[in-house]
């Protein structure tokens, strides 16, 4: 009877400290990402991508907070001035994006966050990058609508891109337009599978679309 | 596991992350391995925070562009302090790097100077490759040859190379006084090292400098241009597949049309006329392993009257016929070992008719090369291999149609050795030193050039670089023919070089000192005795190029000014005495601006080009070389508008050059007899036409657009 007791309460500590261990990494993560949601300068994304990076450290299986270093350190490089560290941070962003995209590789949003750091690469040399990375930006976006049409940020980013390019090539606001407004139909339908998953880009969108008028 | 109904102990871990210098590191991430306590490191570098962990750790500090480190602490409830120093990494754009000699231009490292756009867009340059790298300093203008003259030396000094390997003959067909130009497009490229001297092991047989071209990768889409041209027009089509793709190109050019509506100074009978055609094969054996195939043929034909000197007038005729092919493969074989190998194959013929003489030349040359490239410890690159180079060479000549055929030719087989080590001491400083050896089966002699390097980064910005050199090269085929036992030719090259990079703005100031030895001398009576052929020859030439270049001060803007003070003198060939060569000027200028006018999606490009002038030999006085032409003035524009035919990118590109209608006089051709007076008539050598007008329109079916 004692044994089974004690065996008893050992199973229970044992799902008593799993649950805890979740909640602990919940915790952590709802943290990091309230920090990431209201990180405005470079000096802020820098603590987020390493809160993230800790995480990522800890956790080997888990693909969000490799996900959410990597688009940390890509929202750095908008906010870097010296070309040479943008294209660094965009180096980590890659490394960490490599790293999810091994153990999740069919999810959408990671194929998004791929075209969305083609994109950033663009800013460092526009003349003699637009070109390279915006088709891979395309490729990348493609690969990630087909694996959830759903996926706003997809629409967002594919608007994103259009828009910065010159009309002559099938750019420019009124071409962006059709797909900023899908990606605001999608992000008012938005449901993300958890708390934790990605969900940013709405104020993005609605802003991009504000200059298309 | 830990017993979670017992009450956490909140231990404060704190301490300090600096750099080796002592100063802070600002928004380090301190954590403790396999756990999510840690924290950012402050603006004075300091760090604290609490965990619940006890016992033996391992604690650990990082920040992008450092050397990540560990420590095993001890957390306690008293506390612990820790402090990290952390070290800089070596990452690639702040590396020092050798620079003496060398000018790149490529997409691939962020610290270039020039991309492969700049070749392609800079104005005067029809798209010739080797009248953009004329721009650059070390580049002496001489225009009646279009090819390129390096800091002193003669053109065959120059050799050019596509993935490794040598193209034997990288001009087109052309007579004397009629410009080359480069037979491959700028658009094949990626990368461009243009090194005007001291360059690396792996390649010899060029005194002056090495022209190293990089072809693309796999193209990211399958699709479709044309393009149509005051001069011809052309087709390519390339197809994608997952890890292969296959371009295939044609072009026609024919000059006729433009030379009947535009006057020149040439009396065409039959304008400049050519048919080619290219493939390129490229193939992923990998994710790390690329193999490249290139092969093109090109036949051309022209026919003009030439008036020589003494108003005798003679009737050329050319027609050439060329195939080069070359398949390189690249593959990492383990993360410290990379193999390259590569074959090459060329066969051109010449066959010209000068008045009533016909000669025809055939060229067939082959190579392999194998290389291996080792890091043995980190800082420690080693790059060894080796390279054969096989060469048939036949010229048959005929003075009359009556007369005999008199042939000549050779055959040689060159095989080299080399290996260079590249040791990066610390992070400023990095030395390289290599080592070459080559034998020559023909003239059965052997050399060993030693090849040394230095760099030393004086600041984040700026370094000084140093590169001393032997190089080695066998006498031109005209010389070989006659006399096959002559030895190599040989220069010695002295560098010292300071580049300066930032905030968009490049300074680069170099300074050079060339001897020259064993350069092949004949006697002018007796060209077909091989008796008068020796290696008696020598000379020296040294200088001073500078380059600035900004892209930051002007908004759309782009200029580079390059500079170069030369004193050359030699004595090799025919010459008499030593005396400064006819292809020589003393200063050369070039100042090359672009400007992109978004409200026209209008690109505009503009070239200046400036020389001193060039020596020329004067029967009819005292001395020889002693006359001097006056200064050469050429100002070119060039326009590319962007826009779209039926949604498919195009571009219009219009070019002129000669803008201001100079008088450009490159040297003066003597008759061989005096006429009555006793005096030598002479005939200006320039342009073929005061200046040459191109239009043309290139569409892009099924290819992506541009970013802003």
């Amino acid at each position: 009877m004692k044994k089974s007791i004690l065996f008893i309460v050992a199973a229970i500590l044992m799902t008593a400290n799993t649950f805890a261990q979740q909640g602990h990494y919940q915790a952590v993560m709802g943290k990091n990402l309230e920090a990431l949601r209201t990180a405005q300068t470079l000096e802020d994304y820098q603590l987020v991508a390493n809160g993230f990076e800790r995480m990522a450290a800890a956790e080997q299986q888990q693909w969000l907070p490799t996900y959410y270093a990597s688009f940390s350190y890509i929202n750095m490089s908008f906010r870097e001035k010296d070309d040479d560290k943008r294209d660094q941070y965009l180096d980590k962003a890659q490394q960490h994006l490599d790293k999810a995209l091994k153990l999740q590789p069919k999810e959408s949003e990671l194929y998004a966050l791929q075209g969305f750091l083609h994109m950033a690469r663009i800013q460092v040399s526009p003349m003699m990058r637009g070109m390279k990375y915006s088709g891979l930006a395309k490729e990348a976006l493609e690969k990630a609508k087909n694996l959830n049409p759903d996926n706003p940020r997809v629409y967002y980013l594919l608007g994103s891109n259009t828009f910065h390019t010159p009309s002559m090539f099938g750019g420019g606001s009124q071409a962006a337009k059709p797909l900023l407004e899908q990606a605001k139909l999608k992000f008012e339908k938005q449901r993300a599978a958890t708390a934790l998953a990605p969900s940013w880009g709405e104020p993005q969108t609605l802003a991009l679309l504000a200059k298309c008028n | 596991m830990p017993l979670l109904l017992m009450a956490q102990q909140q231990n404060t871990i704190r301490g300090m992350v600096l750099d080796t210098k002592g100063q802070p590191v600002i928004g380090a991430n301190v954590f403790l391995k396999n756990s999510y306590d840690g924290t950012s490191s402050g603006p004075d570098g300091s760090f604290s925070f609490s965990t619940t962990a006890t016992g033996p750790q391992t604690l650990v500090a990082a920040y992008l562009g450092y050397e990540q480190q560990e420590q095993q602490i001890v957390v306690s409830a008293t506390g612990t302090s820790v402090r990290f120093k952390l070290k800089e990494k070596l990452s690639q754009l702040q590396a020092v790097t050798i620079t003496a000699g060398a000018f790149e231009a490529g997409d691939e490292k962020r610290s270039t100077v020039l991309s492969s756009l700049d070749i392609v867009t800079t104005a005067g340059a029809t798209a010739d490759i080797f009248s953009a790298i004329n721009t650059l300093p070390g580049a002496q203008r001489v225009g009646e040859e279009g090819k390129l003259f390096v800091r002193g030396g003669d053109s065959y000094e120059t050799k050019t190379f596509i993935d490794g390997l040598l193209v034997q003959k990288p001009y087109n067909a052309s007579v004397p006084d009629l410009p080359a130009r480069g037979r491959f497009s700028p658009f094949l490229f990626s990368g461009t090292t243009f090194s005007s001297g001291g360059y690396s092991a792996e390649y010899g047989q060029a005194l002056s400098s090495a022209l190293l071209l990089k072809s693309n990768g796999l193209p990211e889409k399958t699709e479709t241009g044309v393009s149509l041209m005051s001069v011809g027009l052309g087709a390519s089509h390339t197809q994608r597949w997952a890890k292969t793709s296959l371009a295939l190109t044609a072009d026609y050019t024919n000059l006729a049309p433009y030379t009947g509506l535009i006057k020149q100074h040439i009396d065409w009978e039959q304008a400049p006329e050519t048919k080619s055609g290219s493939l390129i094969f490229r193939h992923k054996t990998s994710d790390t392993g690329l193999l490249k195939v290139y092969s093109s043929y090109s036949a051309s034909h022209l026919a003009l009257t030439q008036t020589t000197p003494g108003q005798l007038r003679q009737y050329v005729e050319l027609g050439n016929n060329n195939f080069y092919s070359n398949a390189t493969y690249q593959e990492l074989l383990t993360a410290k070992w990379t193999l390259y190998a590569g074959l090459g194959y060329g066969f051109n013929t010449d066959n010209v008719q000068v008045a009533e003489q016909q000669i025809g030349e055939q060229d067939q040359s082959a190579q392999g090369k194998l290389m291996f490239e080792h890091q043995l410890v980190q800082p420690l690159w080693l790059k060894f291999g080796s390279e054969w180079t096989g060469r048939r060479y036949a010229q048959e000549y005929q003075a009359h149609a009556t007369s005999q055929t008199i042939g000549s030719g050779f055959e040689e087989m060159l095989v080299a050795s080399f290996a260079e080590a590249d040791w990066t001491i610390s992070p400023k400083v990095v030395a390289r030193a290599g080592i070459r050896a080559e034998h020559s089966q023909l003239v059965d002699h052997t050399n060993l050039a030693p090849r040394l390097s230095l760099a030393y980064k004086t600041d984040p910005h700026g370094q000084i670089s140093a590169a001393y050199g032997t190089f080695y090269q066998l006498p031109e085929a005209q010389l070989l023919r006659v006399n096959n036992q002559l030895g190599f030719e040989r220069a010695t090259h002295y560098i010292l070089n300071y580049q300066h990079q930032q905030n968009k703005r490049t300074l680069r100031a170099e300074a050079y000192y060339k001897h020259y030895d064993n350069l092949v001398k004949y006697n002018p009576a007796l060209p077909y005795h091989p008796e008068s052929y020796h290696n008696s020859g020598s000379g020296y030439a040294q200088g001073i190029d500078l380059f600035w270049r900004d892209r930051k001060s002007i908004k759309f803007g782009d200029y580079w000014i390059s500079y170069s003070l030369l004193d050359t003198r030699r004595n090799y060939r025919h010459f008499p005495q030593q005396a400064i060569p006819t292809f020589a000027s003393r200063h050369n200028l070039a100042l090359v601006y672009k400007h992109f006018v978004p409200a026209l999606k209008t690109q505009i490009g503009s070239t200046y080009a400036f020389a001193s002038g060039r020596p020329y030999h004067d029967p009819n006085r005292a001395g020889f070389n002693q006359g001097r032409t006056a200064t050469y003035h050429d100002l070119s524009l060039n326009a590319s508008y962007l826009t779209n035919i039926w949604g498919n990118f195009t571009v219009v590109y219009v070019s002129a050059t000669n803008l201001l209608g100079n008088s450009q006089v490159f040297g003066y051709r003597y008759a061989s007899q005096p006429d009555e007076s006793g005096t030598f008539a002479r005939q200006e050598v320039g342009p073929p036409a005061k200046r040459f007008l191109f239009v043309g329109l290139f569409i892009n079916f099924g290819g992506q657009g541009i970013h802003h």
